[in-house]
């Protein structure tokens, strides 16, 4: 299925987060997710359901003032 | 001297951001040399390539030191508020740089969203540090909605101006003795950092003064140095002003004393 990925239109198969992830083979050891505008803990990765056209935004550390 | 901040002892008054040094390095060599403690970070969209923070991020997270993620650019409660969350899983902290933005131009915040995010924030268990002007209205409604530490700006964000109105500032001291209140934004020179602290200021927050600087690590030791000279003369206690010249010599004993007139 088709999603959002930072922008960008991506394709994932699996349809929890945590298995989407993998599919896009980001680097999370730093990374936080927003899902349809809503962060969602590490913890619930594995509970939480994709479907077409989700907005997934993966924020990582910058540097900042 | 140690102090206390948001719960957490800390030696250093000093909070340095983390932002346009020439490099990594640098800025973690600014921190060290400068005995900074706690440092702003930010969070950005991850690139394509998928590598999490980058050279940045490797360094940096190998300094012992407290983040204080910010919500740069958001301009409403709603981004901040879905900034914090994001911040506090990738940071691990629950310390909360409150930036909310109200005009694009002087990067003055919106008082009404700052206000919503910080109740919003304070309320699920977030410390906030909520960047704001001097106005004592937005101050109170920020300290009613939970913050315990305000954050007036000197001057406009980035500009290097300094205390541009010293009299507002202290009137904001003055209104809240028990707030913890850290000048943020607008220091440009080390002398700016020691006259907010000579005014009782709890701290300073700085970035672009010293990573922009020639030698960006020396740039910190000076703010450093500036800051507790600035502590230690409010503590020390300073001379009021006088309206007129006032001889430090004592006249009477010099040997013209009874020719001349006082």
């Amino acid at each position: 299925m088709k999603v959002i990925v930072n922008g960008l239109e991506r394709e994932v198969n699996e349809s929890h987060l945590d298995g989407a992830l993998k599919d896009l083979s980001l680097d999370l050891s730093y990374a936080a997710i927003a899902l349809n505008g809503k962060c969602i803990p590490k913890s619930q990765f594995n509970q939480t359901k994709i479907t077409e056209g989700d907005v997934l935004e993966v924020l990582v550390p910058q540097a900042g003032g | 001297m140690m102090w206390k901040l948001a719960g957490k002892t800390f030696k250093s008054r000093l909070i340095l951001g983390t932002a346009q040094y020439p490099s990594p390095e640098v800025l973690c060599q600014s921190i060290r040399k400068s005995e900074v403690e706690v440092v702003t970070v930010s969070i950005r969209r991850q690139n394509p390539e998928g590598k999490a923070g980058g050279a940045f991020w490797d360094l940096l997270k190998k300094e012992n030191v407290q983040f204080l993620p910010n919500t740069a650019h958001c301009r409403s409660a709603k981004e901040a508020v879905l900034t914090a969350h994001l911040a506090r899983e990738i940071f691990d902290t629950h310390w909360i740089k409150l930036e909310v933005i109200g005009d694009e131009e002087s990067l003055a915040p919106d008082p009404f969203e700052l206000v919503e995010a910080a109740r919003i924030l304070c309320s699920e268990g977030f410390e906030v540090f909520p960047y704001t002007t001097e106005d004592v209205v937005t101050a109170e409604r920020l300290v009613h909605a939970g913050c315990r530490i305000l954050m007036p700006w000197a001057s406009p964000i980035g500009s290097g101006q300094g205390i541009v109105r010293p009299e507002s500032l202290a009137r904001l001291r003055a209104r809240f003795p028990e707030t913890t209140l850290i000048v943020d934004a607008g220091i440009g020179k080390p002398s700016h950092a020691a006259a907010a602290m000579e005014m009782g200021f709890d701290g300073v927050l700085l970035n672009t003064a010293v990573a922009m600087a020639s030698d960006p690590e020396a740039m910190a030791c000076a703010f450093s140095q500036a800051v507790k000279a600035g502590r230690l003369a409010y503590k020390a206690g300073l001379m009021p002003p006088r309206a007129s010249a006032v001889a430090s010599t004592p006249f009477n004993q010099t040997f013209f004393s009874e020719s001349r007139p006082q």
